[in-house]
């Protein structure tokens, strides 16, 4: 085999190995413009290479013409890819500059097609041999043609284009930029300048040589390959880096799962376009899921309880419309048997432009605390029925008094009734105003019992809308023989515009009723003029409303203000100690807080503060 | 008749009116004092709670004022605890309300008889 043999396949076959991988890239991925001139302009080079070597062994003119005419194809093909490449790698040049060596190009080739054999010579004569490696060659012989000028305009152009572009390219002054101008930019400047020159030598005749654009080119392209290798090794560095810190994003999404799931925070996000859901392994759990099922708006409504279905549905779909947020409380039935609570926060996502992507939120199982609220509230109003009963005890004097008056009145009426009649004196006005007198009184005492089982009923607890004066004035009501007994006044400031507040009406009267009997408790020894109780109502701001309860006694200890509160705690022989305990506890159930202080003046001041009920007062 | 609850003063009044007896009512002790400064009281019966001049205030007045008069306490209260039996021992008579009326009407007769 002869060295031009071996070296000339060898160029074909490097450039054709340099071509492949980024052909591999280009149709495996998105196909990158650079590597697809890339792997045009090294199969061009390939294709001169035959063509150079087709021509070397060429034995007739015509034959050799003909050769020299098929190679100006991979050249033109060269001269658009080497122009679109260093166009798009270096993102600059002067598209004008390009086009104009392209389109230059583009007529020498037609001109080569239409004037036989081609763009170099206007006739091919005849073959020169030459000694070339240490075999013989054929070289063509003839009249060189004029347009051959044109094909040297164009490489000159692409040089000036590519000169330009790297030039350009050096001064942004980067390292990367500087490095491409330099190996790219540098080695197309150099060998095209040597392989036109070679050419242009071996078209004077100066040089006897075969043609020999492939080497040069076969520079520029490894030269290009080298860069895009070097690009290829930054992209896998990239990919590595990528990994790492994919990997530390897995890992603190595991570590954000796992505090949610010890939180019992189930995590999810909603898909409106696609209603879909992602919802975390907790989150499945809670609502009763398969880890695989998929899930829709749909699957979320069928496990939600009719009871807070629409509530819930209307809540997402208002998340959707208005950047606010969202949290409510709901059930979730499993099945059944099986319903649990829970919390659900939520709020869209958008992008830049305001459009929705999707709602995000978590989902709290509070169904133990509720539980547990549940049971604290039955211990409360257990608690504080015990303590009705026995403030009931403490009153009962008073309420037997209020029940013995009208009893004692229709007892009465009753027998004038008789005694009249029985001496025939019973007028029938007479006997009207007697019946009209005792029914009137039965009442009255319907009246005393019914307050009486109210008041020390096991209630439902029932929230309802209370006016706090009037509750003040059945109090006070209750009450009024035991201030009599006791000869104690009780005064009202009633604000006159004290909005309601939502609460258990009867809880409250309790609170009342304890407050105003350790009051009087208070004032035992006081002289029966000074025995002065004062009850307050009083509006503090829009949210808030305050009763208080004064007596005119000597006050409390200032180091017992607050051990009045606990359990157990007492001042009075008799007492249990669970008053004001429970009179907290109540309050603190409606929102408020339970206080004793000293009041200016003298005397102990208990007073509460409770929230306004949120629906307008009428 | 003093007391403060009309319905009470209203039917103790017709109860007395029915036995014959003529009665005069009062719902509170000031009135009762006024009219007892001046005119002759055989029998005065006495509610114990009263706001402002309580029975037993009125009665020690009417003592002072009149002693002549015969004087029923009454009261509704059955928790006057060591103050009952004081007042049950200090008083004439004494009724707890609701009381019989026969048994009350003869106290209040045997008081005038025994007065006239």
């Amino acid at each position: 085999m002869s060295w031009v043999t071996v070296i000339w396949s060898m160029v074909v076959a490097v450039c054709l190995t340099m071509a492949v991988p980024h052909l591999v890239i280009c149709l495996r991925e998105r196909c990158n413009r650079v590597n697809l001139l890339f792997a045009l302009a090294a199969i061009a080079v390939a294709g001169i290479a035959v063509g150079e070597f087709a021509m070397m062994r060429a034995e007739t003119p015509a034959q050799i013409g003909k050769l020299q005419q098929l190679t100006h194809l991979p050249i033109f093909v060269l001269v658009v890819a080497l122009v679109g490449f260093v166009r798009s790698y270096f993102g600059i040049g002067r598209r004008w500059l390009g086009y104009a060596a392209i389109a230059i190009r583009l007529v020498s080739l037609a001109i080569n097609f239409a004037y036989p054999p081609n763009l170099n010579f206007r006739e091919v004569t005849g073959i020169r041999h030459l000694h070339f490696l240490g075999e013989t060659v054929s070289t063509p012989l003839g009249v060189i043609s004029p347009w051959t000028r044109l094909g040297e305009l164009s490489s000159l152009l692409v040089l000036v284009f590519v000169l330009d572009a790297s030039v350009t390219l050096w001064r942004q002054n980067k390292p990367e930029g500087r490095r491409r101008a330099l190996v790219v930019g540098g080695s197309i400047v150099v060998f095209i300048l040597l392989a036109a020159g070679v050419s242009a030598l071996i078209h004077a005749r100066v040089l006897t040589l075969p043609y020999l654009i492939s080497f040069p080119f076969l520079a520029i392209g490894m030269a290009m390959a080298f860069e895009l290798g070097y690009d290829l090794f930054r992209a896998a560095q990239l990919a590595e880096r990528l990994q790492v810190s994919e990997a530390a994003v897995r890992e603190r999404e595991a570590r954000i799962s796992l505090a949610a799931e010890s939180a019992n925070l189930a995590l999810w996000v909603y898909d409106p376009q696609e209603d879909v859901t992602w919802l975390s392994d907790k989150g499945r759990e809670i609502f009763g899921f398969t880890p695989n099922e998929r899930l829709s708006a749909d699957s979320f409504r069928s496990r939600i309880h009719p009871d807070e279905r629409d509530l819930v549905m209307s809540a997402f779909q208002g998340a959707q419309t208005s950047p606010d947020g969202f949290e409510l409380e709901h059930r979730v039935v499993r099945s059944e048997q099986d319903t649990r609570w829970v919390i659900v926060r939520g709020r869209s996502l958008r992008d830049e432009a305001g459009k929705l992507l999707e709602l995000i939120g978590v989902t709290i199982d509070i169904t133990a605390q509720k539980k547990a609220d549940l049971e604290n509230q039955t211990h409360r109003q257990e608690m504080a029925h015990l303590s009705r009963v026995a403030v009931m005890g403490e009153m009962a004097g008073s309420l037997a008094h209020e029940l013995n008056q009208p009893l004692l009145a229709i007892a009465s009426n009753a027998s004038s009734a008789r005694r009249f009649l029985e001496r025939g004196e019973l007028e029938r006005g007479l006997l009207l105003e007697l019946l009209q007198d005792i029914s009137a009184d039965s009442q009255r005492a319907g009246e005393v019992i019914r307050s009486v089982r109210g008041f020390v009923r096991k209630g439902d607890g029932r929230s309802e809308l209370i006016d706090l004066n009037e509750t003040v004035a059945n109090v006070a009501r209750l009450m009024r023989s035991d201030l009599l007994m006791r000869e104690s006044m009780v005064l009202t400031e009633l604000d006159p515009k004290l909005p309601m507040i939502e609460g258990i009406a009867v809880h409250i009267q309790q609170v009342l009723l304890n407050l105003i009997l350790n009051a009087l408790d208070a004032m035992q020894t006081l002289p029966a003029t000074k025995r002065r109780v004062t009850i307050t109502t009083r509006t503090v701001n829009e949210t808030k409303i305050e009763v208080s309860v004064r007596d005119s006694g000597t006050g409390l200890p200032a180091d017992k203000l607050e051990k009045i509160f606990e359990h157990f705690y007492s001042t009075k022989r008799e007492g249990m100690g669970m008053g004001l305990t429970i009179a907290r506890s109540i309050i603190a159930a409606h929102g408020g807080m339970l206080e004793a202080e000293n009041a200016e003046g003298g005397g102990a001041r208990f007073f509460f503060r409770i929230p306004v009920a949120q629906e307008k007062n009428s | 008749m003093v007391d403060d609850d009309p319905s009470v003063l209203k039917a103790l009044g017709r109860l007395l009116n029915s036995a014959g007896i003529a009665a005069r009512t009062f719902s509170d002790g000031k009135a009762f004092l006024a009219y007892a400064a001046a005119n002759a009281v055989p029998v005065a019966v006495l509610d114990i709670c009263m706001p402002e001049m309580n029975g037993l205030e009125v009665r020690s007045r009417l003592r002072e004022q009149s002693p002549q008069s015969r004087i029923i306490m009454i009261t509704g209260r059955e928790d006057l605890n060591g103050q009952l039996s004081e007042i049950k021992a200090s008083v004439e008579t004494f009724f707890t309300k609701p009381f019989d009326d026969t048994e009350f009407l003869s106290a209040i007769q045997t008081h005038l008889t025994a007065r006239s």
